[in-house]
């Protein structure tokens, strides 16, 4: 039973897809799906709606739409757990049925990923948790990618970090232990932050439960030595890095997001920009969550099965504007000319020309500007004439803010009295229910006044070497190199390329640990020893000062060693033999942009032969996303039909 | 935060109400006085909305202030507009971009050339 060398983050998308239909089964007869809308994405990516129909389901509903019909004498619910709303929601539909229709339903609700007090109260008090059977449906880590899992959980940003909701980091927890126990311990959790700490005591507390809970047969004794194919697992908290989701992303794929969305692996373009939805081919992804939305938006699945999209998604978005539309049909023709490959073109063309027109507006290129100089450090109060300037053109108030917060995470706080007149300016010009906005932002400890306590943690001076309570990129911009001036964006040559420029400090921390890792291996033997020195370029001079730097960064550092028997150890690693390619597990607490994915890729690609790196996040964000968490929608004085 | 059933009240006139209310309760900390001043200014403005929209045939509750002068300029009734500048201190420079933006939207060249 040698497990294989190479993580397959396929096997989890079969695990979900078998679970799901495993219930299904439970579940006689034809029946009706209702789902909870943020949950269709995600199981539209790996079960199709054929499979489904396979297993008797007749239609399927949106839970927050209230229109299920009562066709079906089945009914299947299926919703986070964790959300208050969606037990109530359920238990609406429920009672409505009950009443609309004289035959009896059998009700069935699947939790995701588990049942929790809060819904089975719920439920109780509305009196119909007698009426459904419940069942759990482990729905934890989605493969987006071969080399990016994601809880995708929308909410998770603001439910870490400005309701200090720690349930995301329990189902990561929860999530990243399925693996331990398939695979084995990790045999070393390194991480920075105070949630990533939280999740790496999770991590052990739940060990420990495991190991008082189950009697020690062979078979469960393995799950609790550490693996030897996995290398060890790095925890990055978002709170340690804000700057780097709030600059505007610059690879192909990160601009499709900050344009148009991406969800779930989908955007929805607006069909003048790729043409009209193509009569559905074989094999062409049809899933749920594209069955419902029909009309003006087009779905398009963006993922590594398009060719060329694999080719483009990570490429700093220069490129892709430099390789004009006939060079791109240039090299599609050399392909062979598969039809799939004709619609893709013609779908990337056509969004790269939506992009550039959005990119090459004066607008973007102000922000841009603004953007890039304050991460180079220069005077934050040179960049306010330009900010006033947005606002009073009335540029888009998310991008206002993401300016604003950008200059306050770097400079360590907007000096007082400019933050009021900035504060005020935005009062005036979107109006003044953001007032809540603000304050939402201040609680994300995004924007902040230097006088407030908060911000005057900040070590001035480097002497000073508490564990950090906020990140200093004055300094780190130096020790860890943020800021690469002569990036080569055709032919990468270091990370700071997905920004042009800018090296993603939650990627750069990455990289560190990665290296401290051969550090380690130096000392042992000295076996290790060229692979040090070919380590993972850009700051690799630099990694003795890297224990200084990270002190420079907020929140606790952490690195554990798990031991499992020594016996064992041994044996196992006899076994299965070295010099295999390990996995590193890389885990973006809050959220990754795909810029940081870029990144990430970037790094794999370099140390190919050695580890396979898979990422693991809790969502995808971006700036735009950060903001939204913060914006109040609503308007005063109007009435608010939402 | 009673700022947020003012948000949900339909009514202009209930809302600002609540402001006033709101405002009141903050005014005693010294800490949340920009909020306590910007709530003030919120409500008066409802009120400036409220004759607008009884004097004018445009809607104007809900806009925010900047939206207002724009909507004001594009109207044609710059002195009103002047009027809620000073009223709200709008700094110059973004009086002039709103100005001109407003006055490009509703084309009238010849004011835009008296710029």
């Amino acid at each position: 039973m040698a497990p294989s060398a190479v993580f397959d983050t396929d096997q989890i998308k079969d695990k979900a897809r078998k679970d799901l239909l495993y219930l299904l089964e439970g579940v006689p007869g034809k029946k009706n799906l209702v789902i909870e809308k943020a949950l269709a994405g995600p199981i539209g990516i790996f079960v199709k709606f054929s499979t489904l129909q396979d297993y008797g389901v007749d239609k399927v509903f949106l839970l927050e739409n209230g229109n299920a019909d009562v066709s079906q004498q089945n009914v299947v619910f299926i919703a986070r757990g964790e959300c208050a709303k969606h037990a109530q929601s359920i238990a609406d539909h429920i009672k409505r049925m009950q009443r609309e229709s004289q035959t009896a339903h059998e009700f069935s609700i699947f939790w995701v990923p588990r049942r929790t007090l809060v819904s089975e109260k719920i439920l109780e008090e509305a009196g119909v948790l007698g009426d459904a059977s419940i069942s759990e449906f482990p729905l934890y880590f989605l493969p987006l990618e071969k080399d990016v899992l994601s809880l995708e959980l929308d909410d998770s940003f603001s439910d870490l970090y400005l309701r200090k909701d720690p349930t995301p980091t329990y189902i990561l927890a929860r999530a990243l232990m399925l693996v331990q126990q398939k695979h084995g311990l990790f045999p070393r959790i390194t991480g920075k932050g105070d949630n990533a700490k939280k999740l790496a005591d999770l991590l052990a507390r739940m060990r420990q439960e495991l190991i008082a809970g189950e009697d020690t047969s062979e078979g469960n004794k393995l799950g609790l030595t550490p693996s030897t194919t996995i290398e060890s697992l790095i925890v990055i908290d978002r709170e340690v890095d804000y700057a780097t989701p709030l600059l505007t992303q610059l690879t192909y794929e990160g601009l499709i997001d900050e344009t148009v969305g991406i969800a779930n692996n989908q955007a929805d373009v607006d069909s003048s920009v790729v043409g009209a939805a193509p009569q559905p081919a074989p094999g062409s992804s049809k899933t749920v969550g594209a069955a419902q939305a029909q009309g003006k938006k087009r779905k398009i699945a963006l993922d590594s099965s398009d060719k060329l999209y694999h080719q483009l998604r990570d490429t700093n978005f220069a490129i892709t504007r430099a390789k004009s539309t006939a060079e791109l049909r240039d090299f599609v023709n050399k392909l062979p000319g598969y039809q799939a490959e004709q619609q893709s073109l013609k779908i990337h063309t056509g969004l790269a020309e939506e992009i550039m027109r959005h990119t090459r507006t004066e607008q973007f290129s102000r922000l841009l500007e603004v953007q890039q100089n304050l991460a180079a450090g220069a005077d934050p109060s040179s960049q306010h004439e330009a900010i006033e300037e947005l606002i009073a053109r009335d540029a888009p108030i998310s991008e206002v803010l993401r300016i604003l917060c950008l200059e306050s995470c770097i400079a360590g706080g907007i000096k007082p009295r400019e933050l009021e007149n900035f504060k005020k300016m935005i009062l005036q010009a979107y109006g003044y229910q953001h007032i809540l906005t603000l304050d939402a932002l201040e609680k994300l400890q995004l924007l902040l006044s230097r006088t407030s306590p908060m911000a005057t943690m900040i070590p001035i001076s480097s002497s000073v070497a508490t564990t950090g309570t906020k990140t200093n990129y004055t300094y780190l911009r130096k020790a860890l190199r943020l800021i690469v001036d002569e990036v080569n964006e055709h032919d990468p040559n270091d990370i700071a390329y997905v920004y042009s420029g800018y090296a993603p400090l939650s990627i750069r921390l990455v990289q560190c640990i990665l290296q401290k890792q051969y550090l380690a291996s130096i000392t042992r033997g000295g076996s290790a020893n060229n692979t040090a020195s070919v380590a993972t370029g850009g700051p690799s001079q630099g990694w003795k000062g890297f224990e200084e730097a990270i002190k420079h960064v907020r929140g606790q550092t952490f690195d554990e060693v798990q031991k499992g028997e020594d016996k064992a150890v041994k044996a196992r690693a006899l076994l299965t033999g070295s010099g295999e390619k390990k996995t590193v597990f890389v885990v973006l607490l809050g959220g990754i942009t795909s810029t940081e994915i870029a990144a990430l890729r970037f790094i794999a690609k370099k140390e190919e032969a050695r580890k396979q790196i898979i990422i693991c996040t809790t969502s995808i964000i971006s700036g735009s996303r950060i903001m939204d968490v913060a914006i109040e929608k609503g308007s005063l004085g109007k009435s608010n039909t939402t | 935060l009673f700022v947020r059933e003012a948000l949900k009240q339909p009514e202009s006139r209930s809302s600002a109400d609540k402001l006033t209310l709101a405002a009141k309760l903050i005014s005693d900390s010294k800490e949340t006085s920009f909020e306590h001043k910007a709530l003030l200014e919120a409500s008066t403005l409802l009120k400036m909305q409220e004759a607008f929209d009884r004097d004018l045939t445009e809607e104007f509750v809900g806009l925010s202030v900047n939206e207002t002068l724009f909507q004001l300029i594009k109207g044609g009734y710059t002195n009103r507009a002047k009027k809620v500048q000073s009223e709200f201190k709008v700094p110059e420079k973004i009086f002039w971009w709103i100005r001109l933006r407003a006055l490009v939207s509703a084309r009238t060249w010849s004011e835009l050339e008296d710029l």
